[in-house]
């Protein structure tokens, strides 16, 4: 599915991550710790084309590295923002039909607007502004939403590509426990055989909520890797999160 | 009374051009968010393409207005390529002063192919007039406000009921998020790019079958109505373009009838400097600029 080699992304005189090797397989839900600082965003970042890397990254049997952020997209790696990016002055409809034509092929049809190609996009839209929860907001503008509805926006914006791999910056952030719980019985629903779910996530009880493996950085370096409650366990772990924050809180 | 509306009468014809170029301007500044100083440049040798075609085959008004349209729109894509998209996108300064040097050399080239001051271009009804009432409105200008009414109408239609502007509107609003939801920026910014010179080009075609004759200064002059009509209405503002053209439009043609040619463009500089220091952001760009504002402050 993926598989991360030797991955490294440096500013200037920086080394923001370090050689990191790291894989995914079909249909599991990795989850991705490390304290502030760690290079859980930018890892993200050099996967999805935004920062340029070097290491070599393979996504279903493609070179990642090099290609431009949208034909990353393309070939169904989509990823979700700590700092939200949606459209603000659209509607939330109008959000998800942006991300799912992408103007990708573009026939003249694109410009008239091809009547039953529209109604099917339309159609799926809907489906997926209601399978996040947001079939009431269908018309609202973007940027008028609360946080919490922001967030399952770009869900919903991601999940229209039909992503094989989502990557999820903070899914919760800015949330309640509640509207937690709730991003985590979505997000549950998501991973099936042929999508890969990738969260990058401070809260533990998400985390070890969610997640069949983990994998943890530490300064821009992979220190652990495995099943949740062992790794959790491990002493450079625990050392890691020291003074931060108890990684065993849930 | 009576001359004021007449006056505005005057001005709404002119200024629905004048809207058209804004238009074009804030179509490009919307999704490339930098300046294109070439634009009126691209749509004077535009015009002069259906010169050529009028001068040397006699061709009639359609032929010689597609002719206009489509060379804006092939010199459009020229300067896109040259200064846009060769140059990164965070180098607006770049771009900005490289599209400066092409329109000299779009303003030579042309001096360079039609060497006479003025050529002649044919006129839309030429001398007929339309009264209503008490007012009257050249045909030609007229058509010229009906023309550009429908081509505003295509446009909003283009931008708010299609696809293809659904994606503009994307890239316009946040071009990262754009290319990360797996939108194809470099083609959406090269086809607005011809959308605005083609409503450049039928700009030009208008003003120039109006006036009934094109210099290569033309390209001068539709640059700054163009820009003065955009920054009026706020920069980026597809509503701001039309309102700013038109207010142009009426300020331009009551300053032309109360105080005279000469002061004509001084009272439409004192409008502007006027606007940007009441509301920076331009009539309607004030939205705009706070909700980019917002943004740059959650980053």
């Amino acid at each position: 599915m993926l598989a991360i080699d030797g991955l490294t992304v440096r500013f200037g005189g920086l080394t923001a991550l370090e050689d990191v090797s790291l894989h995914a397989a079909d249909g599991e839900v990795l989850g991705l710790i490390g304290p502030n600082g760690s290079g859980k965003t930018t890892l993200i970042n050099a996967l999805t084309g935004v920062y340029p890397a070097t290491g070599r990254v393979r996504f279903r049997g493609q070179d990642l590295l090099d290609l431009p952020p949208e034909r990353i997209v393309r070939l169904g790696l989509v990823r979700t923002f700590q700092n939200l990016r949606v459209f603000r002055r659209m509607t939330v409809l109008e959000n998800v039909l942006a991300a799912q034509n992408g103007m990708t092929g573009i026939g003249f049809a694109d410009l008239i607007g091809g009547r039953r190609r529209d109604a099917a996009r339309r159609e799926r839209a809907h489906e997926l502004v209601e399978r996040v929860g947001l079939g009431g907001d269908a018309d609202r503008l973007a940027g008028t939403l609360p946080l919490a509805s922001q967030r399952r926006l770009e869900l919903a914006r991601a999940l229209v590509r039909d992503p094989a791999l989502l990557l999820l910056d903070e899914p919760s952030g800015g949330m309640t426990p509640a509207e937690t719980r709730e991003m985590t019985g979505l997000i549950a629903r998501l991973a099936c055989p042929g999508r890969t779910v990738m969260v990058v996530e401070h809260k533990m009880a998400l985390i070890t909520g969610l997640c069949t493996r983990l994998a943890v950085l530490n300064f821009g370096r992979l220190i652990a890797e495995g099943a949740p409650a062992e790794v959790l366990r491990r002493p450079a772990v625990v050392e890691a999160y020291l003074g931060t924050e108890a990684p065993v809180d849930a | 009374m009576a001359d004021f509306l007449q006056n505005c009468l005057d001005g709404i014809a002119t200024g629905s051009a004048y809207a058209l170029l804004a238009l074009g301007f804030t179509l490009i500044f919307g999704v490339l968010r930098r300046l294109n100083l070439s634009y009126g440049p691209s749509i004077m040798a535009g015009v002069f393409a259906g010169t050529a075609l009028y001068t040397a085959f006699n061709a009639g008004l359609a032929e010689i207005a597609i002719a206009t349209v489509i060379g804006a729109v092939v010199v459009g894509a020229y300067i896109e390529r040259l200064c846009f998209w060769a140059i990164r996108k965070d180098m607006a300064v770049a771009s900005m002063v490289s599209s400066f040097v092409i329109w000299m050399q779009i303003e030579e080239g042309v001096t360079l192919l039609f060497p006479d001051r003025t050529y002649a271009f044919p006129g839309i009804l030429a001398d007929a007039v339309v009264e209503f009432g008490p007012f009257f409105l050249r045909a030609s200008s007229l058509a010229m406000l009906a023309i550009a009414a429908l081509a505003v109408l295509g446009l909003l239609g283009l931008i708010y009921r299609t696809h293809f502007g659904l994606a503009v509107r994307a890239v316009s609003e946040n071009p990262e998020a754009a290319r990360v939801a797996g939108v194809n920026t470099g083609l959406v910014t090269l086809l607005a790019f011809a959308c605005a010179s083609a409503l450049g080009g039928l700009a030009g075609f208008l003003i120039a079958a109006g006036d009934e004759q094109i210099t290569p200064l033309f390209g001068l002059w539709a640059t700054f109505k163009g820009l003065i009509a955009m920054m009026l209405g706020g920069m980026g503002s597809i509503p701001g373009a039309v309102l700013g053209g038109l207010l142009l439009g009426v300020v331009e043609a009551n300053a032309l009838w109360y105080l005279g040619v000469e002061t004509r463009d001084l009272i439409a500089y004192m409008l502007l400097f006027a606007v940007l220091t009441f509301r920076p952001g331009g009539l309607m760009g004030q939205a705009a600029l706070m909700a980019r504002r917002a943004a740059e402050s959650r980053v």
